[in-house]
């Protein structure tokens, strides 16, 4: 102890440690206590393992997810994917949490327009709009939202009118707004847009038209900052045709959509003028038009180029290309059970529940939005009109940006609840993830642990995903509290130059890019594009091949099979077989199959040895490919199945399986025909045979399949894929999904997130993941080169290129 | 912070999976009352009587096992279930069993680990529809919206019997039959299918059952029976002989007006061994000797509990039909008490 003492020249002596010192030495002190809590938890963790194996153990269950893939056998109602009962569970749930998001997005958007309107006009001069929204928000706010869905789900059913109420002369209800809209208490039917041949071009137009009116936002702020004023005087001639623009769209919306006429039917008296009765319709659009014409000479100058921006490339086009885009309407059927047909189709359940919870969760959003504006000091108000500034833009420019920043957080909190609330759709019929995956599902197969299990972890996933979004807007919307440029820690940019630095908003060196020269906005659609191409072969292409070839449609009867057999078969197969149809199949495969398949009637009348003869011959011109051990089997299996007198369809499929058994080792379409043409000759008419058919055609199928490669293969699903090229998918979409939200909001971390996407690529690669399927039709080669190419092109850009702009978190190299 | 609500997340899921437990028959003597899974309430099988408590056809297999138990019809304690929790509920223990228009199938029997004890009625899939409908057969219901009950069985059906008559449908699912019969009635689905006993029960509630046609086609087969959970063989034993009781007291003419006289001994053996005249059978069950005595005394036998909850003489209107016993052209049919 004494030489310890003594000191030596690096520093104070250090006494030896003592186990005491753990919980009395304040430097081992809050580690100690830390390993104590990580053990503890960690031992409570292993004990809720354990007592789930136990459990499930006891009431003889295993924890596997094999089925998903085994076909569902129930119905969805409103389906965003195809699906028909014999897809498998995985698909169901699928489409069930497609169900949710429909109503977690639309609701969202909804009760944040709800919100925002009913909040500010909770603060309304008007006493009246104020009372009135005090009413709503409060009885909304305090009335359980389940009971509001049932209400609003009642009212549908029980005070619209029934599609047989619709239809024919003496029709008790009508379509509104010139039969463009139906609504029946089965839900509403709106028109739905067709897109015909060109209108890609449409739509392109369309997105160009946006990208245009965004870049010209950036230009005009900047203008305006370099100058001082909005816009150049020269722009003040868009307004005149944007007026007239203005003018002739609102006449001819009036016109497709024959308003005024419904006045008239309303029995509105058709204005006459020195005897003449004028033609309502005309004179509507007129002043409607004329009125519409109006308002837009009062545009502003930038206001008017953007509309001009938005409608002309788009109306032009569209007639260029001969009018690609129409509306499908609905109509009710004239016979049979009345219904609706075509049309979009807004389910009652869909529409009470989307209502439901947009009201609801509105009225939480307009107190949020109360708040946030009342926290913006009075004084701001008052600077502001001081300024010269009108209410409107004291709003629009002092008072709500001040309060986004206070709005948002608790906004974030109402979109996940709103999203959870989904979950209660079952209650009016809404088929959603909680309806499907964690209802039926459950209920059908007993996997409570695991269908809840995914269940929560999809729920966790998507209120994470909103979280996240949310999380980095709000970041976005923060004020910028320190504008020195602060180093960071770890990033993967480190390898490129030493030492680099943050910049945010306010920085002096920070130089923010403005317009679509911003890369940014490309990286966002590559990410995109792989999440979507990702999502698509993992969970919604329909690759299972196994679970299709158990359901057949179109070849369940005999009936069925003869007219394929005399008709189209090579499509018929196809539809019947194969995901994705008949495009998939070689067409020498089919055909070859189609020359062996000869329509041939089915002889009523045959006896077990003319079953007999027939399966004897057509082992006979087998002969060549099977082994003489082979046929003698097969002759002795069918010899003992139909020497018992009066042998029936049962035993003659026995027979007919037996010979395909024989010469299955070397068995080609030709075989399948040839057994199938046996079975058929004696098969008693009307006989149902998908069972026997399904059971010759599938191993040929599946034989076909594997030689056709490869524009068709058997793709197993998900679930069976190896764990690691499950985590593969797993961790791409997850990368892919970080770099899309990062890239999305400029954020520091993207170049990081893009590494590791790309270094998660070439993992994938490295064992094996199936590029070639991500995109149908481009092989592997192209899917993996390119790929690469871009990934490493983009982190090149960020790198070196003057280009990309990680706006408000760019880094600067320290020097 | 986002982990701590997964583990918390996972630990709620782990602690609901719930412990099964063997010994029933101790765990329901030791608590002094029968828990019994009945459904939310199906006209004739299952309802309020007016002072509250449940009554009905179901409802008189609970009241059975209690007696058999306890000796005391009125020691059974309910438990509603939907069409999605009833399996759930019998699982992890929360009702001792299940007495509800539940259907006997391989995948229930098997996959679901439940014992279904027998058969209290043979019913079968079918629809109803409104007169005005003008339809007179399933196959003409191209279009149509159906009301159905989700997490059954007649789910599967209807799916199954559409996908091969090539009729497209545009099904709504519903979580009880009083949602059902709402919506049905409010002409928000042209259609409502389940199980033939149920629509019955369901139009014997209509202010105008005349208007409601049932169509002829039965599109499956729906034996409807009490179930247990797998792997408790006495307790099995218990309700399966509970429910054979009162079908071979109809089969023997053992009535609650002839029990006591019955039970003073007969000429027929299997009557003297069945109320515990001869034997020592109860005992082998761990009950009573006279403990079918008690059973056949709280509604009677099979026929009489049949023709007081949904026969032909009540609102409901049920004939006989599969469910007579053997001896009378249907097929209900008891193994022999020896």
């Amino acid at each position: 102890m004494a030489d310890a003492t003594i000191g030596t020249p690096g520093g104070p002596p250090k006494a030896a440690f003592r186990f005491d010192m753990l919980w009395n030495d304040s430097r081992y002190r809050s580690s100690f206590l830390q390993v104590v809590a990580l053990f503890v938890v960690l031992l409570v963790l292993l004990y809720l393992a354990n007592n789930v194996r136990v459990n499930l153990a006891a009431l003889g269950k295993d924890f596997s997810f094999g089925f998903m893939s085994t076909p569902a056998s129930y119905d969805i109602n409103q389906q965003p994917i195809d699906y028909s009962s014999r897809d498998s569970h995985a698909r169901a749930a699928v489409l069930g949490m497609l169900n949710t998001m429909l109503v977690a997005i639309l609701g969202c958007f909804l009760a944040t327009v709800i919100g925002v309107l009913a909040g500010v006009a909770r603060l309304s001069k008007n006493w009246l709009i104020r009372q009135l929204m005090t009413v709503y928000i409060e009885v909304v706010r305090n009335v359980p939202v389940l009971i509001q869905i049932l209400l609003i789900a009642a009212v549908i059913n029980e005070s619209l009118p029934q599609p047989k109420d619709f239809r024919g002369e003496d029709a008790v209800a009508a379509m509104i707004f010139s039969d463009s809209i139906a609504a029946t208490n089965r839900g509403l039917y709106l028109p739905r847009p067709v897109w015909g041949d060109g209108s890609l071009w449409v739509i392109v137009a369309f997105i160009l038209s946006i990208i245009a009116m965004v870049s010209f936002n950036r230009w005009r702020t900047n203008y305006q900052r370099r100058t001082g004023l909005e816009v150049p005087s020269t722009l003040d001639a868009a307004v005149w045709p944007a007026a007239v623009i203005t003018g002739l769209l609102v006449a001819y919306f009036f016109y497709r959509i024959g308003t005024w006429s419904i006045l008239a039917e309303w029995g509105f008296p058709n204005p006459v003028i020195g005897g003449e009765s004028l033609n309502i319709d005309l004179l509507g659009l007129i002043v409607a038009g004329g009125l519409a014409f109006m308002l837009g000479r009062s545009l502003t100058s930038s206001a008017a180029v953007l509309l001009l921006i938005l409608t002309i490339p788009v109306i032009l086009i569209h007639f260029l290309f001969g009018q690609p885009v129409s509306l499908d309407y609905a109509s009710v059927t004239e016979r049979g059970i009345a219904r609706f047909e075509g049309g979009l189709y807004l389910r009652d359940s869909y529409v009470a529940l989307t209502v439901a919870l947009s009201i609801y969760t509105g009225a939480f959003i307009a107190e949020n939005v109360r708040a946030g504006i009342q926290a913006v000091s009075k004084g701001q108000t008052e600077a502001a009109f001081a300024l010269g500034l009108q209410p409107g833009r004291t709003m629009s420019l002092v008072i709500l940006p001040q309060a986004l920043r206070i709005i948002i957080p608790p906004l974030i909190s109402q979109y996940l609840n709103l999203t959870k609330n989904s979950s209660l759709a079952l209650l009016v019929g809404y088929m959603d993830a909680t309806g499907t995956l964690m209802g039926i599902t459950l209920n059908q197969t007993g996997k409570e642990f695991e269908t809840l299990f995914l269940g929560m972890a999809f729920y966790l996933s998507v209120s994470l995903s909103i979280a996240a979004v949310m999380n980095l807007y709000n970041k976005n919307a923060q004020l910028v509290e320190r504008t020195s440029a602060t180093g960071i820690g770890f990033s993967f940019m480190n390898f490129f130059g030493g030492k680099w630095d943050n910049l945010k908003k306010g920085d002096a060196k920070m130089r923010p890019s403005y317009g679509i020269r911003g890369v940014l906005n490309l990286y966002v659609l590559f990410y995109g594009a792989i999440l979507v191409f990702l999502l698509n072969f993992i969970f919604i292409e329909r690759a299972v091949l196994d679970v299709h070839l158990d359901a057949p449609p179109a070849l369940q009867s005999t009936e069925a099979i003869q007219d394929a057999l005399s008709g189209d078969l090579p499509q018929a197969l196809a539809e019947a077989y194969l995901p994705g149809g008949f495009d998939r199949l070689k067409p020498e495969d089919v055909q070859k199959a189609i020359d062996t398949f000869t329509a041939r009637p089915r002889n009523a009348d045959a006896t077990v040895a003319d079953i007999e003869e027939a399966a004897i011959k057509s082992m006979k011109i087998k002969m060549s490919n099977a082994t003489e051990a082979q046929l003698g089997l097969a002759l002795e299996m069918i010899k003992g199945q139909l020497t018992i007198p009066g042998a029936t369809v049962v035993d003659t499929r026995g027979a007919v399986n037996a010979y395909f058994e024989a010469t299955r080792a070397g068995a080609t379409v030709a075989d399948i025909g040839e057994s199938l043409k046996v079975y058929l000759s004696v098969a008693p008419k009307g006989e149902v045979i998908d069972d026997h058919v399904k059971d010759l055609f599938r191993p040929a199928l599946l034989d076909l399949a594997q030689q056709s490669e490869p524009p068709f293969e058997i793709r197993p699903s998900y679930w069976h894929w190896t764990t690691t090229l499950q985590f593969a998918a797993l961790g791409m979409i997850l990368m892919a999904f970080a770099a899309l939200i990062t890239c999305l909001f400029k954020n520091a971390s993207f170049f990081d997130m893009a590494a590791i996407e790309l270094i998660v690529f070439l993992l994938a690669f490295l064992i094996g993941f199936p590029f070639g399927d991500l995109i149908p039709g481009v092989s592997a080669l192209l899917v993996l080169g390119v790929g690469l190419l871009i990934r490493i092109g983009i982190l090149a850009w960020t790198v070196v290129g003057a280009g990309p702009n990680l706006t408000f978190f760019n880094r600067e190299r320290r020097a | 912070m986002k982990k701590t609500v997964f583990v918390g997340a996972l630990a709620a899921a782990a602690l609901t999976a719930g412990a099964a437990s063997a010994g029933t028959l101790e765990d329901v003597k030791a608590k002094g009352h029968v828990q019994c899974g009945i459904s939310t309430g199906v006209a004739g099988f299952a309802f309020t009587n007016a002072d509250g408590s449940w009554e009905g056809f179901d409802i008189a297999i609970c009241q059975a096992v209690a007696a058999a138990v306890f000796g005391d019809a009125s020691k059974v304690k309910y438990t509603t279930t939907t069409g999605k929790t009833r399996f759930t509920a019998l699982a992890s223990g929360e009702v001792d069993l299940l007495a509800r228009n539940t259907t006997w199938t391989f995948s229930r029997d098997v996959d679901l680990k439940f014992e279904f004890v027998g058969v209290n009625y043979y019913d079968g899939q079918g629809f109803m529809v409104p007169k005005a409908l003008g339809v007179g057969s399933a196959t003409e219901l191209d279009g149509a919206t159906v009301c159905i009950q989700t997490g059954t069985t007649t789910e599967l059906n209807l799916a199954d019997f559409f996908r091969v008559n090539g009729i497209s449908y545009e099904p709504v699912p519903v979580e009880t039959n009083a949602e059902a019969q709402q919506k049905y009635l409010a002409g928000a689905c042209d259609v409502y299918t389940t199980d033939a006993s149920g629509l019955a029960a369901t139009r014997s509630t209509f202010e105008a059952p005349a208007d409601h046609v049932l169509l002829p086609e039965i599109i499956s087969k729906e034996p409807l029976g009490p179930l247990v959970r797998h792997g408790d063989h006495v307790w099995g034993d218990v309700v399966r002989w509970s429910l054979n009781a009162l079908i071979i007291a109809e089969e023997k003419g053992i009535t609650a007006a002839n029990l006591a006289e019955m039970s003073g001994g007969t000429n027929d053996p299997e009557i003297n061994r069945l109320l515990g005249g001869e034997g020592e059978y109860g005992a082998m069950m761990g009950l009573s000797k006279d403990w079918a005595q008690k059973v056949i005394a709280v509604n009677g036998n099979y026929g009489e509990i049949f023709a007081k909850y949904i026969g032909a003489d009540t609102p409901i209107g049920l004939a006989r039909g599969l469910n007579a016993p053997w001896t009378g052209g249907g097929i209900l049919y008891a193994p022999p008490y020896r």
